[in-house]
């Protein structure tokens, strides 16, 4: 079992250091773009925004490759795991606010005239979402509170095709663990949302941007709604002993993807519009 | 020990002109953006106001806010978008009694004055 903690964490980590490494030696020395690099809208606006922001992501990710290189040697279980995923969503975070924090300062500093010749629409982002994801996370923390008790000190957690546990976790490692990873990716998508708020979009970025914001403003309401599915399957299964059928499993992401998939491409072939004018 | 409470008074006294110096700038200037409001005020004042970057746009946030100022991004020629500012209605209300009060204290502190140092 520790192996396999071990197996994720690096995959984790390796993500980090191969898309750092490419941040740096490549994405940051390529005009900005929607196909290659630390895309977020902020860093579209500048040039120079944009080879710094990769070149700070790229040196974040290589040094979080080796905290969990350093970590995995004293640390071989789920909390390993753990650090990996909430770090790498505290660097994307991180990142996006700062471009929020510099935008204004950077782009005054660059050479160009002084006066508007043109007035640039602001991508806006549905507060009513993103406080809709939250009621919904706080909803799961409070089902969460209140089931933890009828849990077995060991619980299953993962199943075969035929519906057979084949993977065990302690309880309070696994609460722990959900818990964090939850409230992390909230937090990482709440935090690039607000980032992307009142942000000037620039025309040939324009599609991408409605893109991202139509996305991750769906993904804040799956996240929680996803979590929720997986908690009450696994409390079913270790409490009354009733195990959700597989095809449910597989209909449920396949409905996450279909509806992920529409909400990425819809900006491209509807007219209806997330930028302010 | 002197010139340690000087500075610490120029501080004090300078920053709470600066609000009005960017509303004075952003009246005569607007639309215009944070590092050229910065570039004037030092420019204009000969080198006595020269705050930072970040307290310029720590001000104009904060005049934002309070609905004295208002903002917009706009692309400037060379393709740079930059964020601009101009004065509300409310600014410019707030602005003339304001400079009145800057006025009534220069006054003031003139009489109690009279010749010391003259």
């Amino acid at each position: 079992m520790d192996k396999m903690y071990l197996f994720v964490a690096y995959s984790i980590g390796l993500i980090d250091l191969v898309a750092g490494l490419i941040c740096i030696f490549r994405a940051s020395k390529l005009k900005p773009n929607t196909y290659l690099g630390f895309r977020i809208p902020a860093a579209f606006l500048s040039q120079k925004i944009w080879s710094r922001i990769n070149t700070l992501s790229g040196i974040l990710g290589t040094i979080n490759f080796t905290v969990i290189i350093i970590l995995s040697l004293f640390i071989q279980s789920i909390y390993l795991v753990v650090y990996a995923i909430l770090s790498t969503m505290l660097i994307i975070s991180a990142l996006s606010i700062y471009s929020k924090r510099i935008i204004e300062i950077e782009t005054g500093r660059e050479m160009g005239g002084e006066h508007p010749v043109e007035v640039l629409p602001t991508i806006s982002v549905s507060k009513s979402r993103i406080l809709l994801g939250w009621v919904i996370t706080i909803v799961l923390l409070a089902i969460i509170s209140v089931a933890m008790s009828q849990m077995p000190d060991t619980l299953a957690v993962h199943f075969d095709a035929r519906g057979h546990p084949n993977f065990f976790m302690r309880r309070d490692e696994y609460i722990i663990s959900f818990i964090s990873i939850t409230l992390g990716g909230m937090i990482m998508v709440t935090s690039v949302l607000y980032s992307i708020k009142d942000m000037p979009s620039l025309k040939e970025f324009e599609a991408y941007n409605r893109s991202l914001v139509s996305i991750l403003q769906l993904v804040l309401i799956i996240i929680p709604l996803l979590y929720t599915y997986v908690y009450i399957t696994i409390y079913l299964h270790n409490v009354p002993g009733i195990t959700i059928p597989i095809i449910i499993d597989v209909v449920v992401v396949l409905a996450i993807i279909t509806v992920l998939i529409l909400f990425a491409i819809r900006p491209y072939w509807l007219r209806k519009t997330s930028i302010k004018k | 020990m002197v010139f340690e409470v000087v500075k610490r008074l120029r501080y004090t006294l300078l920053s709470g002109f600066y609000l009005v110096a960017i509303l004075l700038i952003v009246k005569r200037f607007g639309p215009i953006y944070g590092y050229r409001i910065r570039k004037l005020m030092i420019d204009l004042s000969g080198g006595v106001f020269s705050p930072s970057e970040s307290t310029i746009y720590t001000l104009l946030h904060i005049l934002e806010k309070k609905n004295m100022v208002e903002s917009y991004w706009g692309l400037v020629e060379g393709g740079v978008p930059r964020k601009f500012y101009r004065l509300t209605k409310k600014g410019d209300t707030a602005l003339v009694e304001v400079l009145k009060l800057v006025d009534s204290i220069f006054m003031a502190l003139g009489n109690m004055r009279g010749d010391v140092y003259g």
